[in-house]
């Protein structure tokens, strides 16, 4: 896919007083041409101090509209490069670019522009000040393909499983054929009405068959000597409740299917009931928190722990809040080819937790730093913490994020903390059973 | 939830950098249309631009496509080389080429360019005269010249003025032939242009002004030429260049609203259902002036095709005007202007220097608190940055003179305060 490159980063706010050491390093480095590649700007006058150069723009104008086809910009490395012997001089580039990052050697007639010193850029050892870094581009960026789900569906604002959902099909890629049942995501894993804003094959099932649908669609295709990857994307009450049996059976079957479930914790969709993963204490409309109510009194089902145990090849839990530990699970997912793959995602609902839409990031990390919700994975039976918390934080930082948790007291508090800790306790167990089966 | 739409098919007329920008825009919005371009030239798409630095020598002829077959496949494109439109029947949805075959469309997109003007001259037909157009004007101008001492450019426009610089770097003789009093007239004041012509002069250039072409003759191996005012011009080779018009026969005669150009609106449509126009060809509003009017320049031309092409593909985007701008290097100068070359009316503001001695010039012009126009001779300042400050229409209010003084910083620092803030007010 491409399009996420290592940067020449700048922070012009940090450029000193006439200093210009960027644009002297780089005019003397390289001294082929009048003037450096980046520029200082300072205006006595006013205060400002500034650099302009080439930004490397994604869609760089200067190529577009060069006469002779000398810009081009490097799939490789993003840079976007003059070819000198092409280069008539014409300076139709300077006239276009607005950011005053190509500049024209009127005596020599070619045009110049940085190149970022193919990843090592001198003005970055010339500059004291911090104002240069060279950004790396995150690495959970070579995992993705093109995003196949077009904008304007029907998840709340601020969803998690819209941003789940959309990440996941761009990391396992458009050859997919997506499983879906009734429930949030319904509508980019089945379509509204005739329309489905999912660019990929879908097949949508009812939330008590879709393992058994996915079974006989991959089934086919086997015999068709096709291998093809089916994966599921489906919510909570019809992974641990509704559908939990034919779950359980291709599971136990060995069917080799990737099974996604996004754990909004409740029947979000149709008016926030309590689901079998409504954690402890947690509000919903058929758990109230009103008169002698206190909201949910039982425990949540460990699904995760629960498909662990029928001894599939992987399961993991993921997070929307750490998108690279997603990205590297499903990426082993996919590539299990002797039996099921499930992932546990968690995904809060903004608007069944009572919780603002902009803090949905912030809840999936507080879930991570206090324990209640852990990554962890389970590859042929070896446990491993992807993320282990050193020192972490009071389930009360977790809760105060949001309203399903605010009728909340002291015990329940504690409850819930208990609760949170006995089942760190588990997987920290078998954890050091998978490193040392002798402990 | 963007409306599926069923595969269609796109015809492009023409294959430069509307037709182009075009394609790449449609490809980036939608990967299942069918789209075709059809193109009249036997090559690969290459810019008329270049043809003058093919003439010097500073380009080789197997250098000067801009896209190879590659990038057609890339794009899932279909490039038809050496047909030519010849006619479109709105109704029936339909291209007809010079061979007679028919081509069905569901948008049309004519971006069928320019082609030389042919200036009104008695005579003219009987010397054997040449423009420089095409890579076959180019071959053929090559070829001509190759037993020629002496040559007239009639005209002093961009294109006379490259030609005539390329032939001088050559080792001709040249003369130039401008009706207006002055070279460079679209883009350049009397001022300006007096300091790039005295650089021509010193090259060994001559200059006939304000002169209006009586006719032209055959005289003995060369051409006599009768200019009003002047003495009678003796020349080995006459070259035509007095500007371009829009390629539009073919839409005016299917009945699409043409005036010097094609009409189109601010997305690029045409008076025809789903048939649009971009490029040398459309006739598009004018930025300042808010007027229609042609603006024959390749940034134009790739801005046009873009806003075509997205619209074309079901996307809606709106074309913000065409503002006049061009660039011109010569014998290791360069001057560039953008925006209006004379204040509109009093109300603008204008404020010039110039070094006669340096060939140094520099013009800024002020409607209100907005710059609207500029010229630059061998001054130091970002053109692109410049021309950004005048299409953002920036608030340059209290730094107009500090702008003068100091161009090539001023105008950095404002740009990089209206992108870091992105909320300095615009003109209205």
């Amino acid at each position: 896919m491409g399009g996420f490159y290592d940067h020449l980063r700048i922070e012009p706010d940090r450029c000193p007083d006439g200093c210009s050491a960027c644009e002297q390093a780089c005019a003397l480095e390289r001294g082929d041409y009048s003037s450096g590649r980046i520029q200082a700007v300072h205006i006595d006058a006013v205060g400002f101090h500034g650099l302009v150069t080439c930004i490397q723009c994604s869609k760089p104008l200067c190529a577009n509209v060069c006469p002779s086809g000398a810009i081009n910009k490097s799939e490789k490395d993003g840079v976007v490069r003059i070819n000198e012997d092409k280069c008539i001089g014409c300076g139709m580039c300077t006239l276009e670019c607005p950011y005053g990052g190509v500049y024209l050697d009127a005596a020599k007639g070619k045009a110049f522009k940085c190149d970022t010193c193919d990843g090592k850029p001198k003005c970055l050892e010339a500059c004291e000040h911090d104002v240069l870094s060279f950004a790396k581009s995150r690495a959970v960026y070579s995992y993705l393909h093109e995003d196949i789900v077009t904008s304007g569906n029907t998840f709340c604002l601020g969803c998690a499983a819209d941003l789940g959902f959309r990440f996941m099909m761009r990391v396992l890629g458009r050859d997919c054929i997506v499983f879906g049942a009734p429930g949030c995501a319904g509508t980019v894993t089945g379509g509204m009405m005739m329309m489905m804003p999912t660019k990929a094959a879908a097949a949508f099932c009812l939330m008590t068959n879709v393992p058994s649908v996915m079974t006989g669609v991959k089934r086919y295709f086997q015999k068709k000597g096709k291998d093809v990857t089916c994966v599921a994307f489906v919510g909570d009450g019809a992974t641990a409740d509704i559908g939990f049996q034919p779950l359980s059976g291709a599971a136990e079957r060995g069917e080799n299917l990737i099974y996604v479930c996004y754990d909004n914790e409740g029947y979000m969709n149709t008016g926030i009931q309590r689901s079998s993963t409504t954690p402890y204490g947690g509000w919903t409309t058929t758990t109230p928190a009103t008169g002698k109510g206190r909201g949910k009194q039982r425990t949540a089902k460990n699904i995760p722990l629960i498909m662990a145990a029928h001894g599939i090849p992987y399961v993991a839990t993921a997070s929307p809040g750490d998108l690279e530990d997603f990205a590297r699970k499903l990426v082993k997912a996919k590539a299990v080819k002797d039996g099921l793959s499930y992932i546990h995602l968690f995904s809060p609902c903004p608007t069944g937790w009572r919780a603002s839409p902009d803090r949905v990031i912030d809840i999936c990390r507080m879930a991570v730093e206090t324990n209640y919700f852990p990554l962890w994975e389970m590859e042929k039976g070896e446990y491993r913490l992807t993320r282990r918390v050193k020192k972490p934080k009071p389930i009360q930082e977790f809760t105060k994020l949001m309203g399903r948790f605010s009728h909340l007291q002291e015990r329940d508090y504690e409850e819930l903390q208990k609760i949170v800790d006995s089942r760190l306790k588990v997987i920290e167990g078998l954890v050091r059973i998978s490193s040392d089966p002798c402990s | 939830m963007a409306k599926p739409v069923s595969k269609r098919k796109h015809v492009i007329i023409g294959c430069g950098p509307a037709a182009l920008a075009a394609l790449e825009k449609i490809r980036s919005i939608t990967s299942e249309d069918e789209i075709t371009l059809v193109t009249k030239e036997d090559s690969y798409p290459y810019s008329p631009m270049i043809l003058p630095y093919l003439l010097s020598g500073k380009m080789r002829e197997a250098d000067i496509a801009i896209r190879q077959g590659s990038y057609f496949e890339r794009m899932k494109s279909t490039l038809l080389k050496g047909k030519e439109v010849t006619a479109v029947q709105p109704r029936k949805k339909e291209v007809t080429y010079s061979n007679g075959d028919t081509e069905t469309y569901d948008s049309l997109l004519i971006a069928s360019g320019s082609e030389p003007l042919r200036p009104s001259i008695t005579g003219l037909d009987g010397v054997g005269s040449v423009g420089l157009h095409t890579l076959a004007d180019c071959r053929n101008l090559a070829q001509e010249l190759e037993d020629k001492k002496t040559v007239s450019v009639i005209g002093g426009g961009l294109i006379g003025m490259g030609v005539a610089a390329a032939l001088l770097e050559r080792g001709h003789e040249v003369s130039i032939v401008e009706r207006e009093d002055r070279v460079l007239p679209l883009y350049f004041d009397a001022e300006a242009a007096m300091l790039i012509q005295q650089i021509f002069v010193h090259k060994g250039a001559q200059f006939l002004l304000g002169a209006e072409v009586a006719k032209v003759q055959r005289q003995g191996r060369g051409v006599e030429i009768s200019v009003r005012d002047y003495p009678p011009l003796l020349t080995d080779l006459l070259i035509t260049a007095v500007g371009v018009k829009a390629r539009s026969s073919f839409a005016q005669a299917a009945g699409i609203k043409t005036n010097r150009g094609i009409v189109v609106d601010n997305r690029m449509r045409t008076s025809g259902k789903d048939i649009y126009a971009a490029g040398d060809v459309a006739e598009a509003q004018s930025f300042l002036t808010k007027e229609h009017g042609m603006c024959p320049i390749v940034p134009t031309a790739v801005a046009q095709g873009e806003v075509a092409g997205a619209n074309m593909a079901g996307e809606n985007m709106e074309y913000q005007g065409w503002i006049p701008r061009n660039i011109f290097n010569f014998f290791g100068n360069r001057a560039f202007s953008v925006g209006v070359s004379l204040p509109l009316d009093n109300s603008c503001e204008e404020m010039k220097w110039a070094d006669e001695k340096a060939k140094q010039y520099k013009k800024l012009i002020y409607q209100d608190d907005a710059l609207i126009g500029c010229a630059f001779l061998n001054v130091d300042v970002d053109p692109g940055i410049v021309h950004y400050l005048i299409a953002q229409g920036l608030h340059i209010g209290s730094q107009k003179e500090a702008l003068f003084q100091k161009p090539k910083e001023i105008s950095r620092w404002l740009m990089l305060e209206a992108e870091r803030k992105q909320t300095l007010p615009s003109k209205s």
